[in-house]
């Protein structure tokens, strides 16, 4: 499935979603999808909230080109305040990518409510360009 | 507890220069509490310091640890493995728990990760406030249990100073309390407003660090 030449150019993307974000079907895209122009990593979690700066940071540090949190909308938790927080964190941990002079647009959070499977990939397909843009991260090879 | 804050990233990666096998350290009891020095902490800055070493064409290797308290040495010494594998210490412990590594491993540079601040409360969740400068003569019998050593800006003994805004905040910051204020708030809610016309005397420094570094005995508890 990967494409060496492929990966040299396209950003590799690894996106972090909420569960109960997204419909029952979507919740099949689990790990690597490297085809139609996009590499990517998925994984679900419990709620968007089990997101840490760690996790996030060490996703990076390991050479993903950008980091995609995907958490319901604002009000829509199912633990009440957990995406509310899970942005708190994304912003700190942004402001920590700017410190580092990583850039912040490594990381990015997005909303939605009963994603599927091709939300999921359209939302991962709209970090290709930005992340393009920002340039490989210098992370990469670095990663165990 | 004591509560630091992590130092500004550009401090870390120009004292890391010329190091390769760095040790990240952190404590899970004060630094931790205040989301400083913690294993949650520790384990974000390591791969933080990875990335900004990089961009200045930096590689280093990041090990990290999280003891239970780095101001005991018992528990210092569970480095004792990983210290002839590292170059370089970076402690997010308080000053204490910084000296107790470098003490413990005089071989090795033992950086510290953060600047140690104050003797402080949780107020709320993400708010710490200074409660206490270890002043050696502790006066909140008579200033109704308000320190005015770490909280009144001045440090005044016989406050307030004048210069209380109207909303009772100090007029250095309107988000800080005038402690003062809070002192007279009390005083006059139980009733004690004379007590605080009695003009508090100089107080005895000598009992922290102005009668030099600070040295307890107990002979019941000497090996
Ligand atoms: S008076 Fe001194 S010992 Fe008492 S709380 Fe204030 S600084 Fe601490
Ligand atoms: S306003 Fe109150 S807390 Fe501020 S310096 Fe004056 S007495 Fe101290």
């Amino acid at each position: 499935m990967k494409d060496a030449n492929r990966s040299v150019t396209m950003p590799r993307i690894v996106v972090v979603y909420c569960r109960n974000a997204v419909s029952s079907a979507a919740e099949l895209l689990e790990g690597p999808y490297t085809v139609k122009g996009l590499n990517a990593f998925f994984a679900a979690l419990p709620c968007s909230s089990k997101i840490e700066p760690s996790y996030l940071l060490k996703i990076l540090a390991d050479g993903a080109d950008g980091v995609l949190v995907v958490a319901c909308p604002e009000g829509h938790c199912r633990f009440m305040v957990g995406n509310v927080r899970a942005e708190k964190r994304v912003n700190y941990v942004r402001s920590l990518l700017d410190k580092a002079k990583m850039g912040a647009e490594r990381l990015t959070l997005e909303r939605g409510e009963n994603l599927t499977e091709k939300d999921l990939l359209s939302l991962a397909q709209r970090r290709v360009e930005p992340l393009k843009i920002l340039g490989p991260n210098p992370m990469k090879g670095d990663g165990k | 507890m004591i509560i630091a804050e992590w130092k500004p990233l550009p401090e870390l990666v120009e004292i890391l220069k010329g190091h390769t096998n760095v040790l990240v350290v952190g404590c899970a009891t004060c630094v931790a509490e205040c989301a400083a020095g913690g294993e949650r902490e520790v384990e974000t800055l390591a791969p933080l310091l990875q990335m900004a070493l990089k961009q200045e064409g930096r590689t280093i290797n990041v090990r990290t640890s999280t003891l239970e308290r780095q101001c005991e040495w018992e528990f210092v010494e569970e480095l004792a493995k990983v210290a002839p594998q590292v170059d370089a210490i970076v402690s997010l412990a308080c000053g204490i728990g910084i000296q107790a590594v470098a003490e413990r491993f005089p071989e090795l540079a033992v950086y510290p990760g953060v600047n140690t601040t104050a003797l402080a409360i949780r107020q709320e969740p993400g708010t710490w406030l200074a409660r206490c400068a270890a002043c050696g003569d502790c006066v909140l019998g008579e200033t109704f249990g308000f320190c005015p050593v770490a909280r009144c800006a001045k440090s005044l003994s016989n406050g307030p100073c004048g210069g209380t805004r109207k909303n009772g905040k100090c007029e250095i910051d309107e988000n800080i309390d005038c402690v003062w204020y809070q002192i007279y708030e009390r005083a006059k809610a139980r009733g004690k407003v004379e007590q605080l016309l009695k003009v508090r005397k100089p107080k005895n420094w000598s009992n922290s660090g102005h009668g030099g570094p600070k040295r307890v005995v107990r002979e019941d508890l000497r090996p």
